[in-house]
């Protein structure tokens, strides 16, 4: 699957058509908004602006996770709207408020909204569990995912343990792995991003891909354990 | 193939995993053969790599496609976000864990600091000063700021104050912490003396006392 890197600085562009245009920002906010070519770092810097409560990087950042909604729907319908829309702006309060409490501990080695995905994923896969348990056994709302949206539950399942996987390596390792396969960079790239040497970010790399075998391998046995033996 | 990587598997690994190395290659094809857990190690990890790149690029693409649309809710975060900058004083938790660890650090110090003995349990019961001293127009009034246990007394010693030091005169049994000499007191006072204060126990063993001060009358 070739998939060419997205844009990831250009939401007012690729928005422009549609929506009404924001605010004119002021200061180097408004490159943040529109330069597609503009770095991780640039991303930073923004959210430190606005951790530092700077009304323009408010405003820039404001527009930058327009995203939120967007991913949130668009996972939505993936998994066969299995929230309603008022469920939905639900989740992405919910999901909003959790990127601004945790601003702080975005390092800026990946893209902003890369980061932003794998908050909203994980919030929109909870509301979808909590949905579930509320809903009786027999309430029609219940089964309305269909076999598409079944596999895509059981692909979205797959993702986030691998997510929690990469999660709990940690480090300057993880970030080596999401900068690699998440982010498309070569290993050139990742280098650069760590400030460190190719053969440096390679051997990270490795380090990392041997420890996230070990945690998945110990996940399915205890997996394979929970389910018993008559289930094998 | 790199030749470090002929005799360490690890190394050939690495090379394969990040493109230093090609599966291919008759010689990784041989370190295969001759090796059959350094290829099921291989097999496992390559297979990761592939869900990694799955997931890596079917992320980009939710994002891309994300990007394409609008929804009813684009300016609800807009709104949420601006509110919250707004906010005059935003909840930190880590700023609060930070306050609170602080404060628990100045509690233990507090609780384990070297209590200091009060002055009682190194002098006795005495402490304070004695008045008068020094320079005065007349022996009116003696007072002292010592303590006493809750029977004991106060003991009063005047002396002259000269060389030889001679006794004067005592006063016992005293329970205030003042006593007005009377005439006849007054009268075996010199112009020049000291006088003390010691403290005694309900069974008259003495507990410290404060002085001898030197006091003595205008010319």
């Amino acid at each position: 699957m070739n998939i060419p890197k997205p844009c990831w600085r250009s939401w007012r562009d690729l928005t422009s058509t549609t929506s009404a245009p924001g605010p004119t920002l002021p200061g180097p906010f408004r490159r943040m908004v529109q330069a597609p070519q503009c770095s991780a770092q640039d991303d930073l810097a923004l959210v430190r602006a606005f951790l530092a409560n700077d009304a323009a990087a408010a405003e820039a950042l404001a527009e930058r996770l327009r995203c939120v909604p967007r991913i949130l729907a668009a996972q939505n319908a993936r998994l066969g709207r299995p929230l309603a829309e008022q469920d939905l702006a639900d989740v992405v309060q919910d999901s909003t408020v959790v990127l601004l409490q945790k601003l702080g501990d975005y390092s800026g080695l990946g893209a902003l909204e890369g980061w932003v995905f794998r908050i909203c994923c994980f919030e929109l896969m909870n509301a979808v569990r909590q949905r579930r348990r509320r809903l009786p056994l027999d309430d029609p709302d219940a089964v309305r995912a269909d076999d598409a949206g079944a596999r895509e539950w059981s692909r979205q399942l797959a993702r986030e343990a691998l997510e929690r996987a990469i999660d709990r390596i940690g480090g300057v390792e993880a970030e080596t792995l999401r900068l690699r396969h998440f982010e498309g960079l070569t290993f050139e790239e990742v280098a650069a991003a760590q400030q460190t040497t190719v053969p440096a970010a390679k051997g990270r790399y490795y380090r990392a891909l041997q420890r996230l075998e070990e945690i998945m391998t110990a996940q399915e046995q205890k997996e394979e354990l929970r389910r018993g033996p008559a289930n094998r | 193939m790199d030749p470090r990587t002929d005799d360490d598997p690890e190394a050939l690994l690495q090379a394969l995993l990040t493109g230093g190395a090609d599966e291919q290659s008759p010689a990784v094809q041989r370190l295969f053969a001759a090796h059959a857990e350094l290829r099921e190690r291989w097999a496992r990890l390559r297979e990761l790599t592939r869900e990694l790149d799955a997931a890596g690029a079917d992320a980009r693409a939710a994002i891309a496609a994300a990007a394409a649309t609008t929804t009813p809710h684009d300016d609800q975060v807009r709104d949420l976000i601006l509110r919250w900058q707004q906010q005059p004083s935003r909840f930190r938790p880590r700023l609060v864990i930070a306050a609170a660890v602080l404060l628990a650090a100045l509690l233990c110090v507090w609780w384990l600091r070297p209590s200091r003995p009060d002055r009682d349990s190194i002098l006795g019961p005495a402490s304070g000063s004695l008045s008068p001293k020094g320079e005065v127009s007349d022996y009116a009034l003696f007072q002292w700021n010592v303590s006493r246990p809750p029977e004991g007394s106060y003991v009063l010693r005047f002396f002259a104050d000269d060389p030889a030091g001679r006794f004067l005169f005592a006063v016992t049994d005293l329970r205030d912490t003042q006593w007005r000499p009377d005439a006849a007191r007054r009268s075996q006072m010199t112009p020049r003396m000291a006088w003390q204060v010691e403290v005694l126990d309900v069974d008259g063993r003495a507990m410290g006392g404060a002085g001898p001060v030197a006091v003595w009358l205008q010319r």
